[in-house]
């Protein structure tokens, strides 16, 4: 048992490392900010006590000479400089060093901890002696310290006195309200912020798509909401719109809520005392016909109003539930993976199941296979959700990179995030180290120029590095992006031309130039440092990007800088596709490429395989490619085909396929080692029946179709000339 | 060959933000698909955010399909910023990361189960 502790430490201890260099490099931007001193302090602490507990000697001895120079620190007896924090830094890493040795550490480890202390001891008595040569000189230490907010929906501290009150409240804003920039849905969602809250939409006088009048608000809400604030509390949520929202509070009397038990139900007596089964009892309620389809039948309530009513009863009903429950536990990520398979597994037995019951055409068992449906999508959602993590923790340890790096190539860069609270598979966010570590140290090594050179250009001598992260959709969107040079078009052109990527006097657009940097060995650095210019690493990006289904795209303006943008699936595990048929085999195109499909006679498209056909598509030219030829099916063609149009690389083209079956939810699987050389396709997935579907990589096709329009195009320049 | 003519369903890929700005012109690319094919389907992989009135279009949408014996269906994957507006407007309980189950809880029938 001591050891699965021992485990828990070490994996807590890694946390509050990765917090202290954060801490770190902030208190090297606010040196006189007490209350990160306090925070670094608070952490050596944290650490020395656990490791302590759990027998690591080592680490124990060691925090605790660290803890006594940050004691100092936090007295004021000297101020953080760069020296420091380089120190401390050096000390966070021994720290990481010392932590995957055993609980003893080994003799270099403890010399090097010795060392490590008798540096620090020099150096804050240096500083400690200069502070009082300077002594009275020094600015005060200002106390910067941010009132925290309450956390939404919890009720703590001198709160925890008051009663909770349940409120129905009304909102019906005017239908002009949004006119004036009012989100009415940020308003309900503020009221949520007051306590535990049910929020239902009253939608009742949308009218149909012809007669809307699109930027007027229709919908209301009616909310319950139980909190410890008072109606002025609500009221003042709709200050700034009284004039163009009717709001109605009321209190509900709730006195029977808390501490009593709700009555029995009928059914519930019958089966205790044994006169009849839970079974018959769900035959008896499935026949029962509900209140409320009855009363909107009567045309006495509408059904807007009769979900409102269920809303508040089952808001209340779970505020009696309510109990008190811890608010997160700590499970290794090995049981969510498991977990996840096992989804995954069951997300394919249920389409099987699905398959099945259509076949059946019983209808009972389809009502059954239907809320199982609801289940399982519901199961995998909320797994899913448990595999989000913030991309924040991957951004915190670029700062230290750009610190360092910088200081080596004699460059003065800083790095700005933005979107680190946007949430990401973790898989993904375990493969997207690499890719935006080769990006940053690009950036940094080709993209900022020296801080002379930055001057002479009228630039700040500081570059800055842009890291941001953003939701779009099924994706989210990574940028790298720099104010340095910008990428040296001619550069690229001439190390293309140079190595036949590209025929000499080809006219290639920037795009399609500018994707050639990620080709392996391109590099067009005269030297190589130890940072960049050996050609490997922009490769690595796009491979791996390309590893996880998503792209990378490029946008550069000269002396302005670069930007990178990396779009990646949100998760690994489930996509939606489209399922198709070719031949006798199955295929998956993934969902949110589809644009459309449309009909096309096997005689048109027979032959597209092995060049791109071209057909019109509302109006535009559609280039498209036979699907059968490319993945060499030899059987007879159906007379009447389908082209999928997908969106690929920036263009639509068409994917000729036998038959669409529909939509399909799928849950990849990796292909096995044998095809990983088969291009054009980046994975299984099982079919209810049992069969195997291929999942296209659809950006993949594009790709090879142009390359191959681009050697067709280099060789006919060539030809001319 | 034209295959326009031969079409019958639309994907209508919504992306970026969908709000009061945007709305009108949505509103009028839903009405033309309607008159030229007897499915459309909305995509909202791409959508970055939604406000109140581009919900309320796609209500608006899904009624206007039952009146005209059309066919109208959301697909894709909901981004979480999208999810939350849902959500927080009530329009859905709990996760949902799927415009499939969306459309399911949106245009459920409203009455449910009532322990009258």
């Amino acid at each position: 048992m001591i050891e699965q502790f021992k485990d828990a430490f070490k994996e807590e201890a890694v946390e509050l490392l990765n917090q202290l260099e954060e801490k770190l490099l902030e208190l090297e931007e606010s040196p006189l900010d007490k209350e990160i001193i306090s925070s670094v302090f608070r952490t050596m602490h944290t650490i020395k006590g656990s490791s302590a507990m759990f027998g690591f000697e080592s680490i124990s001895r060691f925090t605790h000479e660290v803890e006594s120079i940050m004691d100092s620190l936090r007295e004021g007896k000297f101020i953080a400089d760069r020296g420091l924090i380089d120190l401390t830094l050096e000390t966070r890493d021994h720290l990481r060093d010392l932590l995957n040795d055993p609980p003893k550490a080994s003799p270099e480890l403890e010399s090097a901890s010795s060392d490590l202390i008798a540096r620090f001891k020099a150096f804050t008595d240096r500083r400690i002696a200069e502070k009082r040569a300077a002594d009275g000189e020094e600015p005060e230490v200002v106390e910067v310290k941010a009132a925290k907010p309450e956390a939404a929906g919890t009720i703590q501290g001198k709160e925890e006195s008051k009663a909770v009150v349940t409120y129905r409240i009304g909102v019906q804003p005017h239908p002009t309200i949004l006119n004036n920039g009012t989100n009415p849905l940020l308003l309900v969602g503020e009221l949520a912020e007051l306590g535990d809250c049910t929020v239902t939409p009253v939608l009742g006088t949308i009218p149909l798509l012809d007669a809307i009048d699109p930027q007027s608000c229709y919908v209301g809400w009616m909310v319950v909401l139980s909190t410890t604030k008072d109606e002025n509390a609500i009221r003042d949520i709709f200050i700034f719109v009284e004039g163009d929202c009717d709001l109605k509070v009321e209190r509900i009397t709730d006195r029977d809520l808390i501490g009593d038990e709700p009555p029995k139900k009928i059914g519930q007596i019958l089966i205790e005392r044994g006169i009849t089964s839970p079974e018959k009892i769900s035959e008896a309620l499935s026949e029962q016909r509900k209140i409320g389809e009855v009363l909107v039948e009567k045309n006495v309530v509408t059904a807007d109003q009769v979900k409102s009513a269920l809303e508040e009863q089952d808001h209340l009903r779970k505020l009696h539930e309510k109990q008190d429950q811890s608010t997160s536990i700590r499970v290794g990520s090995d049981k969510l993976d498991a977990l996840v398979d096992l989804v995954g597994e069951m997300v394919t037995l249920q389409a099987r199941l699905t398959q099945t019951t259509n076949a059946f055409k019983d209808a009972q068992l389809s009502s059954i296979t239907e809320q199982f449906e609801r289940l399982v999508s519901q199961l995998r959602d909320n797994t899913m959700t448990m595999r989000m993590l913030p991309i924040g923790t991957t951004f915190s340890k670029f700062r230290r990179l750009v610190r360092d790096l910088s200081a080596d190539l004699h460059k003065e860069a800083e790095i700005v995030t933005e979107g680190a609270e946007t949430e990401l598979d973790k898989t993904v966010i375990e493969k997207l180290n690499d890719p935006l570590v080769h990006l940053i140290r690009n950036s940094l090594d080709h993209g900022i120029e020296s801080p002379e050179e930055r001057r002479a250009a009228g630039k700040d001598p500081k570059g800055t590095i842009k890291l941001s992260a953003a939701h779009a959709g099924a994706n989210v969107l990574v940028t790298v992006s720099d104010d340095g040079a910008g990428l040296n078009r001619e550069a690229i052109y001439r190390k293309a031309v140079e190595k036949g990527l590209v025929g000499a006097n080809v006219e290639i657009a920037d795009a399609e130039l500018f994707q050639l940097i990620f080709a392996a060995g391109f590099s067009t650095a005269k030297t190589v440092t130890s940072v960049s210019g050996r050609g490997v690493g922009m490769d690595v990006v796009r491979r791996e990007i390309e590893s996880l289904g998503g792209s990378v795209g490029i946008e550069t303006v000269p002396a302005k800088g670069t930007k990178f943008t990396l779009r990646i699936p949100l998760t690994l595990a489930i996509i939606e596709g489209l399922l198709v048929k070719i031949g006798d085999g199955f295929f998956v195109v993934p969902l949110q490429s589809v644009d459309g499909c449309i009909e096309i006679k096997s005689s048109e498209a027979s032959g597209a395989g092995k060049g791109r056909a071209i057909t019109s598509y509302r109006g535009d030219l559609l280039p498209y490619i036979g699907l059968r030829e490319f993945f060499n099916f030899e059987t007879t063609p159906p007379e009447i085909m389908q082209i999928v149009i997908v969106n690929a690389l920036e263009s639509r083209i068409g994917l000729v396929v036998d038959s669409v079956i529909g939509e399909y939810q799928t849950v990849i699987k990796p292909l096995g080692r044998m095809f990983h050389d088969v291009e054009g396709l980046s994975g299984a997935t099982i079919l209810g029946d049992g069969t195997v579907a291929l999942i296209m990589d659809v950006n993949r096709l594009a790709v090879m179709k142009n390359r191959e329009e681009i050697h067709t195009r280099s060789i006919a320049t060539s030809g001319r000339g | 060959m034209d295959s326009n003519a031969v079409s019958s369903i639309k994907i209508i890929t919504w992306e970026g933000k969908i709000g009061i700005e945007r709305v009108k012109e949505l509103k009028a690319e839903l009405l033309k698909e309607f008159s030229l094919v007897r499915q459309v389907v909305v995509s909202l992989s791409l959508v970055s955010t939604i406000d109140v009135t581009g919900i309320q279009l796609l209500y608006a949408a899904h009624a206007f399909s039952l009146r005209e014996g059309k066919q109208f269906h959301l697909t894709g994957t909901v981004a979480p910023s999208v999810e939350e507006a849902f959500v927080s407007g009530g329009f859905i309980r709990g996760s949902c990361k799927e415009a499939k189950d969306l459309e399911a809880r949106l245009f459920e029938a409203s009455t449910g189960e009532a322990s009258a």
